[in-house]
């Protein structure tokens, strides 16, 4: 049958942001080569329009990486920004401007390069993505209202997570200590409490600094003190690991995570004592792995996913992996032993 | 992640850091960035040509304007010809290069709207989904996630309140 040619579905999603409007849209364009074939070509990328221009750097720290973060958290993998386009208007020369609509300017379009910009292959056909936009159903725009809201609120430690997830080429080591301290600053952004009376601490503290007589002392302690009443990263850690596992439950058959976890980075960081939860290679792989999905369940529910929804993306995500199910772990000697079997 | 390496090339006159204006042929790949070949000859006067440019422009045949941003020199000949020209090629490197325009930094380059395509947009666009709604609709009462959970959770370093049972959908 023959296909009509302006056949164009899009899927899109749009939203007013801050001070500019986001639209992502996916569009078909269908048309002809000759008699018998038929061309069906995909385009799909975000469009900004702000309000007040921006500069090149303000646009990718503003815009263009809190989206593309955002892809990386809804598809789970890494999203390199593949082109970039600028759109502007221009003073058109005078012989031109009777042929204007505004008799004034002009649109003028910009291609920005960069080395890092990459157009991959289409890998994830098989790779089962979080969050699709399908799943946001008409709440797109509110989606995207509170993806900004959040991302602005974690502001510079976003990179810790989103480059960990985006540059496989990083040392497990650094993707644990990137992991672990963008998770102390997420709780700390989104869902701090001193542990007592910040006013108590500070009495207690000046009560014992008037007992030291040696200023390095009086110093060193007057730092130590300052933070008692913060939240250690271990209970930061513990609550949205609690929190994660409370949406997915699979996360408590992992109940040494945060012990694997901060004594490891302890270990590494302070070369301290090598405790009996320190993890190394394939176990350090799960564990960073593990801690990726706890932030993942973590962000969607404070992007407003409900419990449910987010159980289900989760699952989506991870499913048949061994991240969340040790069964789905390949045991090298068991297999061995099935094809020796096998050969029999 | 499978990647392809797509190089472009362009050719046309670029305007160098020391003022020369010398012919060049500029080519772009993912991943190694922009490298550009110049050829012509300087005077003999400039010793050392310059290494570094926060911008070079070019013009392409075609009349379009190039601009590389932050390039640095990486190769360098000069041919001794006893003249007072000396013949040189050079090789300039950057991460960025911008089309259509001249520009002297990032910052100058203004503009209101952009378009651009992120991995991965296909597939978030068009993949199915069978689970719920993600967000509640506002009517059944749709909260603040994190409070809830957080307030019903065991409080750390002190008793408090258990048990999850303020969130509904």
């Amino acid at each position: 049958m023959r296909a009509h040619l302006d056949y164009r579905p899009s899927a899109r999603i749009s939203a007013r942001v801050e001070d500019g409007t986001i639209t992502a849209a996916l569009s078909e364009l269908r048309s002809m080569k000759g008699r018998f074939r038929e061309v069906t070509e995909h385009a799909a990328n975000f469009s900004v329009t702000l309000d007040v221009p921006l500069g090149l750097a303000a646009w990718e720290r503003r815009w263009i990486h809190p989206l593309q973060d955002m892809l990386i958290l809804c598809t789970g993998r890494a999203s390199p920004i593949a082109s970039l386009t600028a759109h502007y208007r221009v003073t058109a020369p005078s012989f031109m401007r009777p042929a204007l609509a505004d008799r004034r300017t002009m649109p003028a379009t910009v291609s920005v390069r960069r080395a890092n910009m990459i157009v991959p292959e289409h890998d994830g056909r098989y790779h089962r993505i979080l969050l699709p936009r399908n799943a946001l159903s008409s709440d797109g725009a509110r989606f995207l209202q509170e993806w900004f809201r959040l991302y602005r609120r974690i502001a510079r430690a976003a990179p810790f997570f989103f480059a960990t997830l985006d540059e496989r080429s990083q040392w497990l080591e650094n993707q644990l200590l990137n992991l672990t301290a963008f998770t102390e600053a997420y709780h700390e952004r989104t869902g701090d409490y001193p542990r007592f009376d910040p006013e108590l601490n500070n009495r207690l503290a000046e009560e014992l600094l008037g007992q030291i007589e040696d200023p390095e002392a009086r110093r060193a302690w007057r730092e130590k003190t300052a933070y008692a009443a913060k939240l250690t990263q271990r209970m930061r850690l513990t609550e949205l690991i609690t929190r994660a596992s409370w949406v997915v439950p699979a996360l408590e058959r992992f109940p040494r995570l945060v012990s694997q976890l901060i004594d490891t980075r302890n270990h590494l960081t302070h070369f301290g004592p090598r405790t009996r939860w320190v993890v190394d290679d394939h176990e350090l792989v799960r564990a960073v792995q593990r801690l990726v999905a706890v932030v993942q369940a973590n962000m969607l529910l404070d992007l407003g996913g409900c419990r449910e929804a987010v159980a289900v993306a989760l699952a989506r995500g991870y499913w048949r992996s061994p991240v969340l199910d040790p069964g789905e772990e390949v045991r090298i000697d068991a297999a061995v032993s099935l094809t020796r079997r096998h050969e029999r | 992640m499978a990647e392809y390496e797509r190089e472009d090339m362009w050719q046309g006159q670029w305007l160098m850091a020391d003022g020369q204006r010398l012919q060049g042929e500029l080519s772009f790949t993912e991943g190694a960035g922009a490298i550009l070949r110049v050829f012509g000859s300087r005077p003999t006067s400039l010793s050392e040509p310059v290494r570094w440019a926060q911008a070079l422009h070019g013009t392409t045949l075609g009349g379009q304007d190039l601009t590389l941003l932050d390039v640095a020199l990486y190769r360098s000949q000069d041919h001794l010809s006893g003249s007072d020209e000396t013949p040189t090629s050079q090789e300039w490197r950057s991460q960025t290069l911008i089309l259509g325009v001249h520009v002297a930094t990032e910052e100058d380059l203004q503009f209101s709207t952009a378009t651009f395509r992120i991995s991965g947009i296909e597939e978030w666009l068009t993949e199915p989904w069978h689970g719920p709604a993600f967000s509640p609709p506002p009517t059944l009462g749709a909260c603040d996630v994190h409070a809830c959970v957080v307030a019903a959770l065991p409080r750390l370093g002190g008793g408090g309140r258990t048990g999850i049972g303020t969130w509904s959908t």
